[in-house]
């Protein structure tokens, strides 16, 4: 055997440390259930607080429909503004999810066990604040359905050249199967929740949700091929989705959108911001919740080689872009890279993506730094800003400097694209708490399981 | 509008017209004459709903008519045009021609007469006025406008045979009084000046915005744009303009060699260029012309020497065919100078003529005459009709002045300043309400005919006159039918010849005879001697503004938001200068500054734009009005205030920061190309070889064109000055929608045709380029592929379409076209529309929902007007019938709109024209519009 081989039996080893502790196979479930029983102090005001952002948001809405687009900052050159770059960010945070239960799921990670369903939820809640905006985003969002390809009493159909008519396609078909998958996951361990449960009502409500699984070998059985099989649909939609999305910009001829290494680059993006989307929320729940048992250092390190591979290959993009840009000589297309983006209005937000994104990952190369929470959160968050600002920079950069400088214009948010910004963050935050209070966000079966085969390897 | 500053949300108006609307809507039909009422459905067989029917008129401006074609549909005028015939106009217009069928319908305007502010009628003024007045008409003034038209000048030499007492009195804030005190002095009367651009090979232009401003600048911008294009290839032939002035004009950037320079450097460069022309043209001995002019302290000043040198050399070989022009607001001086000029170099570009407008120059007929007997009490009556005295004649105090006269009378379209200063206020008749009549540049007389009856009981000035006399018949057709039958001076009135008239809407031979006068050497070489050439550090320059003009306009919101052809700043009065004046008074883009001139003082933000003279800060008048305009209302600073006579054109004065910057309301950010000359910009010097036109690409998927038409456009470069009326020809024909100071800020117009401004650089020297820009029409359009509901499609005759009904409003369509040419309507830009206003709409044209795209559409419903009728009348569509709106009111002809499949089409000839190119032409786009270069035709000597 060739020493090559070696640090695999290293990681076979150190998947021992997946699941600390020495609670019993029993003891387990309750301790995973423990959140849903009971109500931690701090879960009413964090409630409270992200329930009123949710409403902030309801009125901004409302204002906007109401109103008219106007009421936002966008503007002739740069008519798509907050709204698209929202949009991208949260369907790039909704991909960390899916990725980790799906792409991990059929590379037989088991350090997917303990995060995959917080991830998942993470995605679909991400998905619903981007869904968001691309209606509300429509001069006439009650024509939305237009983009659909339903057959209409006129023969009208959408025109499937454009973007966005796939867009649509891609994004509806990413979130049903995510809330398929999720759904899937948790029926197990609804029932658990439904056995346990202290009162009739919960039983109830829960076994209504367990859609009357009994864990009977053949339902295991079923079970598992079905999870596979959506696992199998599941993995290409992650690859699909933000690479669609990727083409409202690629296909246009403005420079700074139309290029072809954005599919690629806004995969590993999304991924990248996924995953930080992750650790910014799993932190702090691992913290509350005493889960450092079941969510170990090592699945932060695991966790961190992800992000640390998806910053470089958005660090390579970033390179391309620039080198294509310079190798192709088009004069607009060196103005956008270089005199907008590096030296001139935007230069802000393109070296601070830089930094975020690519230069600030790199830390993760130490052992130390991928096993350190504190250091994770503290990454995860400069990771978010920088990508959001990356989406802001790609979008807006390019449209207010393109091909006539008589159009150039600059751009400046108004109140409410700020406040529907941070409005769907407290949406998103408070359907995180409610999932987090209602929901076993740890999956009891699949840790069980792992439980039973990590002693099994032990014992082997 | 939602985001706008106010001029059309005020609450008061919208509850005003709320009470209102039953009255408005009725008022705001066309009315049945008077006497008889015949029901529509048994209308005159000539009246064919839905038809439009075209008639001609005329629009008087500081006593210059420009000829009209208005087009009404229903009995509503809709639209405006140039009319061909008229020697002012040749077919074209200029911006406040454009918006006169929206000012008929402004809601602001006045709905009846009224005394001490209380409602009150035509009645009861009628006794109250002449009322007591004596036989004489003693202690009765009237005060005019400076007015050309026949049928006052009747109206008044009869008033004087009755009443020899009434004293006329003719008041018009942009009086061409420095012209008539020169030609007086040159010649011995006052004269106007009849340019012939087009017969010069070499002009020189001090100040002169003869392209743009000024009697008869459409019918100057036509000749001369056309000779330039002509001759595009010849060096000697093509003529070439020198220009020296202070502010930025659209002359100045049409110019071969312009230099900026203050007034006082402009009167240096002036007399070193006439000390040297004078040198070389002098046979023999010295007369007393040259003694004065060729003299040591003309001929100074170095730093512009090669320019005097060339410029004079350039204008005494071209001998006859050189031209010296010079601005209405340039001092006495110059004027006689450039007679002088002129004169010896035996110019055929300059000849002069009667001025059409009544009392020229006569100072004892002049508003300071006025206030003067009205101080004294001599005036127990004041009749002020259509010009408003209170505003313009600001340094006179004139409101202090009028409290002298017992009774004051104001007739006007709009409750102005000098109504509210009023007993009574008498609503005027709107110009397409009137029967009346006016003179061209050139005195050629045109019968104005109104195109509906009066809205609100408005009578024309000429009526109000006739109320001093009995003998007249005093109905406005029979006043307009009258001062006709007087110029026909053929005993019994012939019918015919009044129908000729109104049908062509221009009165053969009425024009006035020009003549080149024999200038008095001697009185001006004596007065040129003794030129005191006033030194200031900072000049304080007045000029019309080029949207609202010198205010009457004012309270028209397309015009506000139209923006300044060079600081592109819209909605707002900006006090403009160079970024050296700037710097030395420590003043950014929109710093808030007060200028001060011994006269008064106004606070405005800056504007600061590269071209314009150091030491000069120029401020347009029309702004800061105080009448019952509520859109003109409360908007800049009345300038008049910094001048100390009516007669001023500026003065010295001083500018100081009082406040921070505030983002000015722009329309276009950057006038810099930022080195993409090649691609969007082309120059071309006369006698160069044009650059070769770009191959077609190859594709594969060559469409064919399944229709007869190909609809295209070529835009001129060389031609276009800037002037913007084809933006508002646009926004009339197709409801364009406005959008507030603040909309414009936030880059939300909504000009379907905009007209870019660029500074490009030839050979170091700063050249201006007014680029038009409007859908382009790509016929490989980047907005139609990305739609994703096909609201953007193409047509089979090459048209990009938009369909509002199925536009859901994505904007990527708007983001995918590389010209930016999309607008988006970001909130119900027709939320206030009322009955009224909305008349002003044009019934072919959709008015677009909020939340959809909209762009140039080539005025489709023009060309589906002229196909349906060809099919009508069976036959085939005739070579150059469509026009679109902007082709149609371009003074240069610029635009050439047409079928490009007719090789023979003018536009076909255009886009073959050498040099021709598509903007962007390398992103195969393919557009329909092709540019054809700018032109320039720089002296070799010079670069």
């Amino acid at each position: 055997m060739s020493p090559a081989t070696v640090p695999a039996d290293v990681d076979e080893e150190s998947d021992q440390e997946l699941l600390t502790g020495r609670a019993r196979h029993e003891d387990l479930a309750e301790r995973l259930l423990e959140p849903l029983w009971s109500t931690p102090r701090w879960m009413k005001p964090a409630l409270i607080v992200t329930f009123a952002m949710t409403l902030m948001l309801v009125g901004a809405v409302l204002y906007t429909m109401v109103s008219g687009i106007g009421v936002w900052g966008n503007r002739i050159p740069v008519v798509w503004a907050f709204a698209i770059t929202n949009f991208v960010w949260w369907i790039g945070i909704g991909h960390a999810g899916t990725f980790i239960s799906a792409f991990l799921l059929l590379l037989e990670q088991k350090w997917r066990a303990s995060i995959n369903r917080f991830a998942e939820a993470m995605t679909i809640f991400a998905v619903m604040q981007a869904a968001l905006f691309p209606l509300l985003h429509l001069g006439r969002p009650w024509y939305f359905y237009w983009l659909v390809p339903y057959p209409s009493t006129m023969s009208i159909w959408p025109q499937f050249r454009s973007a966005l008519t796939w867009d649509v396609a891609a994004i509806s078909t990413y979130f049903t199967v995510s809330v398929l998958f999720w759904y899937l996951g948790l029926v197990p361990d609804f029932a658990v929740a439904r056995d346990r449960a202290p009162t009739k009502a919960r039983r109830l409500v829960y076994g209504v949700f367990a859609l009357g699984w009994r864990g009977s070998a053949s339902g295991w059985m079923r079970y598992r091929t079905v999870y596979a099989l959506l696992a199998g649909v599941a993995a290409p939609l992650v690859v699909s989705v933000h690479s669609i999305v990727s083409m409202d910009f690629a296909t246009a001829q403005l420079p700074g959108w139309h290029s072809e290494i954005f599919p690629p680059f806004f995969v590993a993006g999304a991924i990248l911001s996924g995953l930080a989307m992750v650790f910014l929320l799993m932190l702090p729940v691992r913290r509350l919740y005493r889960l450092e048992e079941v969510i170990t250092v090592r699945h932060l390190d695991m966790l961190a080689r992800f992000t640390l591979v998806t910053s470089c290959i958005v660090g390579y993009s970033y390179a391309a872009e620039a080198y294509n840009a310079a190798y192709g000589g088009d004069v607009f297309e060196m103005s956008q890279i270089f005199s907008t983006r590096a030296r001139g209005p935007f230069a802000w937000a393109f070296w601070g993506t830089i930094v975020c994104n690519v230069l600030a990952p790199q830390i993760l190369w130490l052992r130390r730094a991928r096993r350190s929470a504190p250091f994770l959160f503290a990454l995860s968050f400069a990771v978010q800003v920088g990508m959001w600002v990356e989406r802001f920079l790609i979008i807006v950069a390019s449209q207010s400097r393109d091909f006539l400088p008589s159009s150039f214009r600059t751009y400046t948010p108004s109140f409410i694209d700020g406040t529907i910004l941070v409005g769907t963050l407290g949406c998103f935050l408070f359907l995180m708490l409610l999932f987090i209070r209602y929901v076993p966000f740890i999956p009891i079966r699949e840790v069980q399981r792992l439980q039973r085969s990590l002693a099994e390897e032990r014992s082997a | 509008m939602p985001g706008d500053d106010g001029h059309a949300s005020s609450i008061s108006r919208r509850n005003w017209l709320a009470y209102s609307a039953a009255t408005a809507a009725l008022a705001a039909c066309q009315r049945a004459p008077r006497g008889k009422i015949i029901p529509y459905g048994r209308a005159p067989s000539s009246a064919r709903p839905g038809v439009p029917i075209e008639y001609a008129t005329a629009h008087e401006v500081d006593g210059r008519a420009v000829g009209l074609i208005v087009v009404a549909r229903d009995g509503r005028p809709i639209k405006v045009e140039g009319n061909p015939a008229h020697p002012s106009s040749v077919g074209a217009t200029r911006v406040f021609d454009q918006t006169l069928v929206t000012s008929l319908y402004d809601p602001d305007r006045a709905r009846g007469p009224t005394n001490h502010g209380q409602p009150a009628s035509w009645q009861t003024f009628e006794k109250a006025f002449p009322g007591d007045l004596d036989a004489r008409g003693e202690g009765l003034a009237i005060l005019l406008p400076r007015i050309s038209s026949p049928l006052v000048s009747m109206l008044l030499e009869r008033t004087k045979q009755a009443r020899s007492g009434v004293r006329v009195y003719f008041h018009s804030p942009l009086e061409p009084d420095n012209v008539w005190s020169a030609t007086k002095l040159a010649f011995g009367s006052a004269l106007d000046v009849l340019l012939h651009p087009a017969k010069a090979r070499v002009v020189l232009s001090l100040g002169g915005d003869f392209l743009a401003t000024g009697a008869g600048h459409l019918r100057h911008a036509r000749a001369w744009s056309a000779i330039r294009r002509e001759r595009a290839d010849d060096i000697d032939g093509m003529p070439r303009l020198y220009l020296v002035e202070s502010q930025k004009t659209p002359t100045g950037a049409a110019a071969d060699h312009r230099l900026a320079a203050s007034r006082a450097e402009m009167v240096a460069i002036a007399r070193a260029v006439a000390a040297a022309v004078m040198k070389s043209t002098a046979a023999g001995e010295r007369g007393g012309l040259e003694k004065a002019i060729v003299d040591p302290s003309w001929e100074g000043d170095t730093a512009h020497a090669p320019f005097v040198a060339a410029c004079a050399k350039d204008l005494v070989r071209a001998g006859t065919d050189a031209l010296v022009v010079v601005g209405d607001d340039a001092p006495v001086e110059l004027h006689v100078l450039a007679y002088v000029l002129n004169a010896r170099l035996g110019s055929t570009g300059q000849t002069f003529i009667r001025p059409p407008v009544l009392a020229p120059g006569d100072r004892s007929a002049s508003i300071e005459a006025l206030t003067d007997r009205l101080s004294s009490g001599e005036i127990e009556r004041l009749l002020v009709l259509d010009t408003n005295p209170v505003y313009s004649a600001r340094s006179l105090h004139f409101e202090r002045a009028m409290k002298n006269a017992r009774m004051s009378i104001c007739l006007g379209l709009y409750e102005n300043e000098t109504a509210r200063h009023c007993q009574w206020f008498l609503p005027i008749a709107h110009p397409l309400e009137s029967w009346g009549d006016t003179r061209a540049h050139d005195g050629s007389v045109s019968v104005i005919q109104p195109l509906i009856e009066p809205l609100y009981s408005g009578r024309t000035a000429a009526e109000v006159l006739a109320l001093l006399l009995t003998d007249v018949d005093r109905s406005p057709l029979a006043l307009a039918k009258a001062s006709f039958g007087e110029r026909q001076s053929k005993g019994s009135f012939d019918e015919e010849a009044w129908e000729t008239s109104l049908r062509t809407g221009v009165e053969a031979e009425t024009s006035f005879g020009t003549a080149r006068p024999e200038i008095r050497e001697a009185d001006c070489a004596e007065f040129l001697h003794e030129w005191q050439v006033q030194r200031s550090a900072l000049e304080i320059h007045l000029r019309a503004d080029p949207a609202v003009h010198d205010g009457r306009f004012s309270n028209e919101p397309r015009l506000l938001e139209l923006p300044d052809p060079f600081s592109r700043v819209a909605w707002i009065q900006c006090a403009t200068m160079s970024p050296g004046t700037a710097r030395a008074a420590g003043i950014i883009d929109g710093s808030l500054v007060r200028l001060k001139t011994e006269a008064g003082e106004v606070t405005l933000p800056a504007a600061i734009i590269s071209g314009f003279a150091n030491g000069v800060v120029s401020v347009t008048l029309g702004w800061g009005r105080d009448g019952s305009e509520l859109a003109a209302r409360g908007r800049g600073a009345n300038a008049h205030s910094l001048v100390s006579s009516c007669r001023e054109w500026g003065a010295p004065g001083e500018i100081a920061v009082v406040g921070g910057g505030v983002p000015l309301p722009r329309s276009q950010e950057t006038d810099s190309l930022e080195g993409r000359e090649e691609t969007i910009v082309r120059l071309r010097r006369a006698g160069t070889q044009a650059p070769p036109d770009e191959p077609r690409r190859l594709t594969l998927f060559d469409a064919e064109s399944r229709s007869v038409h190909a609809w295209g456009m070529t835009i001129d470069l060389g031609a276009c000055t800037g002037c913007n009326v084809c933006v508002v020809a646009c926004q009339v024909e197709n409801n364009v929608p406005v959008v507030g100071a603040r909309g414009v800020q936030q880059g939300r117009i909504m000009h379907w045709l905009r007209i870019d401004r660029y500074v490009v650089s030839d050979e170091g020297a700063p050249i201006d380029v007014f680029m038009p820009m409007l859908c382009q029409h790509c016929e490989r359009a980047p907005c139609e592929y990305v739609c994703p509901v096909k609201a953007t499609v193409h047509s089979d005759d090459g048209l990009n379409e938009m369909v509002y009904n199925r536009c859901v409003g994505t904007r990527f369509c708007s983001n995918n076209c590389p010209y930016k040419v999309r607008r988006f309507n970001w909130f119900d830009y027709h939320e206030h529309d009322t009955d009224l206003t909305a008349l002003a709409e044009n019934p072919e044209v959709t008015v677009r929902a909020r939340g959809v795209m909209e762009k140039c559409t080539f005025c489709v419903q023009r060309i589906r007007t002229a196909e349906h009728t060809a099919t009508v009348e069976d036959r085939p569509l005739a070579r150059d019938e469509v026009v679109s709106a902007c082709a149609a009111a371009c003074p240069t002809e610029a635009i050439v709109f047409g079928d490009i499949a007719d090789p023979l089409a003018r536009v076909s000839k255009a886009r073959s024209t050498a040099g021709s190119y598509s903007v962007l032409g390398e992103l195969g786009t393919e557009p329909r519009v092709r540019y054809l270069p700018r032109r320039r035709n720089p002296n070799p000597e010079l670069t």
